[in-house]
């Protein structure tokens, strides 16, 4: 068993220097910024007891004894955290761990994809995705039951913003995909006993969902549980983009807010969503295509958010963010979920 | 001083159960094939001529065989408690009083019945019972009863419960019954279903089906239910007979009589025998209490359907929320069922009795505040008919009314635990059944 370790060593830097990301190094530091990664890297090295296979100095070597297979340049970039976990892969590692944000779990999804699972020991600025142990000792908890063989793989969400239009106070989230993710089994695996897994609980909802949308036109979010409703109706589905569906055949693909709004123009259209797991955003986050005005158009109550019972148990509180502070706040309150066929979960939108 | 528990001598307790089908008539069962009214021969091959013989009495009154009131003696009459401390935490005027089942070897008000059963099927020579059940408080209640009449026992217990809770899988085994999950491959139908949904939960309509199939197709071997039928119901009642005993005790009467509802055994058992009280007058609140993911008298319709998922049984006219619903494994496994009793049924259509439904964790938050101020654990089914209660007590509090409220304390938690565990890390689910897209999905289904 071989645990691929890197740190990005400048993330966090541009946190409390008012910066809302790591992108622009030069000017975090100008600005008297420290970086968040190594102490996080330092405390986590300390209890870790595995296999280690890493890279030199600032990247790895200052804080764990490992095998140390790619070489840390003087100053670091998103391309050597893609180059040390390619030299992971080949050296056999069984899972990758790394010290970062929502740009460096971008950049190790980039190398691996689903190749191996990977785990985000937080030490960004931002961390929309949910790859991230929720602190140091979970991390630790987490990666001890993977050796153990008592954890399980559940898909996650790379979730990135862009730091140009962040700056500028335009916020801007893509879903960049799923990366394979290590979860303890202790409740997780109460849901997976109970529903067979995550995958038997999306094929419920989506053959429930596909049931309702055989009639009239259908908005259809993005990520995996929205797509296996399509699935389901025989449809083709974009993964990260919103589709529309119209009396069961598919009008638009990867539409955008002009395009949707055309489409759902004069008819009564209901929207399908699934939030992020852990981070709860039903809205805001990674569909940002569903503007307020679409959401307005549409109307609240012909929302329907959907989710696996295993991701809410995860999540214990939803979101919006529509960018339009007086309709998140008709958002406030109890929402049904529908978690599997003819199941629903009452979960709270906490504005 | 208050008194805290109102005992019955062992000379006290009943030596009658009340059928309540004397004094309300529901509509018949029907044969699945003919969908003509059932005939007591139509259940020979599965149940005993005595206790088919109670399921379609009309007699107000039958009498418990010396050999059941003997086993019953084991743990009856039960305490009734008046909740003091809950009261205090309340701050309520009501006063509240709880009929603690739990006593009883199995712990649970399940062995009422079973007890009897098991003793009509031995006086009839049968060998072997067969049953299915969802918590394991069935099953354990008839593994219990078996033992003591020399009958083999065969338990299909349902797939998520004998996973989630092993204590009363080898409490059933202590007791010498063979216990199998369900879906299982010991049936054609459990077979089948396994085949269609590899990974299911299992569901106590899918384990009536295996166990029914088992006992059709095996000489000597019945087969026994532990909630929803009439016979069921009518052991239960000595429940509320010996509830009845205790309040004139007291010279009380009770306002509101609560109980959680999966089959509807226990709280029919407890509020039967007050029923016709209310039929001529008087003015009593009975409130069935169930869980938000699977509200069958709240959401369900009021009409014929199967009481099992492979459409075995007889029809009976009750609320459902349709024989193929699987409900999501929430902890008060034993309220997973998409029926209820036809009596009770009844009396909800009528509107004699209320029923409302529950949140799990709003249910939990109920126990665990019962546990704190009376120190007793309950079961998770339990604790909805508590739940009420509470609601109860509260409002009375609201309303300045000294009202004397009543619930069934059906069973104890102490093989729930884990759940309270979920529960006190905040890991617990709010279930719900989504009821206008259900509705929406099965219009788009394709007529059969």
């Amino acid at each position: 068993m071989h645990i691929g370790f890197v740190v990005n060593p400048i993330a966090g830097i541009g946190g409390k220097v008012g910066l809302k990301g790591s992108d622009d190094v030069e000017e975090a530091l100008k600005r008297g910024g420290t970086p968040v990664a190594p102490a996080k890297a330092a405390e986590f090295c300390k209890f870790l007891d595995a296999n280690v296979i890493t890279c030199s100095s600032t990247m790895g070597a200052d804080y764990i004894d490992g095998k140390i297979i790619y070489k840390t340049p003087k100053k670091t970039s998103a391309d050597d955290t893609i180059k040390a976990c390619r030299k992971f892969l080949k050296h056999g590692a069984d899972l990758i761990v790394f010290v970062g944000g929502d740009g460096t779990a971008r950049d190790v999804y980039n190398a691996v994809s689903k190749k191996v699972p990977i785990l985000g020991i937080p030490a960004g600025v931002k961390m929309y995705s949910g790859v991230f142990a929720i602190n140091v000792n979970k991390a630790l908890e987490i990666v001890n039951a993977f050796m153990e063989g008592k954890a399980e793989r559940v898909e996650r969400e790379i979730m990135d913003i862009d730091e140009v239009a962040f700056r500028q106070d335009t916020l801007k989230i893509k879903l960049f995909g799923y990366a394979l993710c290590p979860a303890i089994k202790n409740f997780l695996q109460n849901g997976k006993r109970i529903f067979g897994g995550e995958n038997e609980a999306k094929r419920g909802i989506a053959k429930f969902m596909a049931l309702i949308c055989k009639e009239g036109t259908y908005v259809l979010g993005p990520g995996s549980t929205v797509k296996a409703i399509a699935d389901e109706m025989g449809i083709e589905k974009t993964l990260l983009g919103v589709d529309i569906v119209e009396n069961g055949k598919i009008i638009a693909r990867d539409a955008n807010e002009e395009e949707i709004l055309k489409a759902i123009e004069g008819k009564r259209a209901r929207i399908i969503v699934s939030p992020i797991g852990g981070e709860g955003f039903i809205f805001g986050r990674g569909n940002q295509q569903i503007s307020s005005r679409v959401i307005e158009k549409v109307g609240i109550k012909n929302i329907i958010v959907v989710a696996t019972p295993q991701k809410l148990m995860q999540t214990p509180f939803l979101y919006v963010d529509t960018g339009d502070r007086s309709l998140d706040k008709k958002f406030a309150g109890w929402i049904s979920v529908i978690a599997g066929s003819g199941i629903a979960i009452r979960k709270r939108i906490v504005i | 001083m208050e008194e805290r528990k109102i005992l019955l001598e062992e000379e006290d307790m009943p030596d009658k159960w009340y059928n309540i089908q004397a004094d309300i008539e529901i509509p018949p069962p029907l044969h699945p094939a003919t969908l003509e009214p059932l005939k007591p021969e139509d259940m020979e091959p599965i149940f005993p001529k005595a206790l088919i013989k109670q399921e379609m009495s009309k007699d107000r009154w039958i009498r418990i065989p010396e050999e059941v009131k003997e086993i019953y003696r084991i743990w009856r009459p039960t305490p009734l408690y008046r909740a003091i401390g809950l009261e205090k935490f309340l701050k309520t005027p009501a006063k509240i009083f709880y009929k603690w089942e739990g006593v009883s070897p199995p712990g649970s008000h399940k062995p009422n019945t079973s007890v009897a059963q098991a003793y009509y099927n031995a006086k009839e020579g049968v060998e072997r019972l067969t049953t299915e059940t969802g918590a394991g408080q069935w099953g354990s209640a008839l593994a219990f009863a078996c033992r003591f009449f020399g009958l083999k026992c065969t338990v299909y217990m349902v797939k998520c419960s004998y996973e989630q809770k092993p204590y009363r899988r080898i409490l059933m085994q202590t007791w010498g019954a063979e216990v199998i999950p369900s879906p299982s491959d010991k049936t054609e139908f459990g077979r089948k279903v396994r085949q269609e949904m590899p990974s299911t939960a299992g569901s106590l309509g899918i384990a009536i089906s295996e166990a029914i199939e088992d006992a059709i197709k095996h000489e000597n071997t019945k087969y026994s239910l532990g909630s929803v039928l009439n016979h069921v119901v009518l052991h239960q009642t000595i429940i509320g007979l010996e509830m009845k005993k205790q309040f004139d005790m007291l010279d009380l009467k009770p306002d509101v009589i609560c109980g959680c509802v999966g089959g509807g055994s226990n709280f029919s058992g407890g509020i039967f025998p007050f029923v016709p009280d209310k039929m001529k007058g008087e003015e009593i609140k009975f409130i069935a209490a169930e869980p938000m993911a699977c509200p069958t008298l709240t959401k369900g319709i009021y009409a014929y359907d199967f009481g099992d998922t492979a459409q075995q049984t007889p029809l009976l006219k009750m609320h459902t929320l349709g024989h193929d619903f699987i409900p999501p494994a929430i902890h008060a496994g034993g309220l997973r069922y998409h029926g209820d009793a036809p009596l009770l049924c009844k009396l909800v259509d009528e509107g004699i009795v209320e029923a409302r439904a529950y949140y799990q964790n709003e249910v939990f938050e109920a126990a665990k505040i019962f546990a704190q101020t009376e120190g007793f654990v309950v079961a998770p089914e339990t604790a909805h008919g508590l739940k009420a209660a509470i609601d109860e007590a509260i409002r009375c509090r609201k309303k300045k009314e000294e009202k004397v409220i009543c619930f069934v304390n059906s069973g104890h938690g102490h093989f729930d635990l884990a759940a309270y565990d979920l529960y006190n890390n905040g890991m617990l689910q709010d279930y719900e059944y989504p009821e206008e897209l259900i509705r929406e999905a099965i219009q788009r289904l394709p007529c059969i």
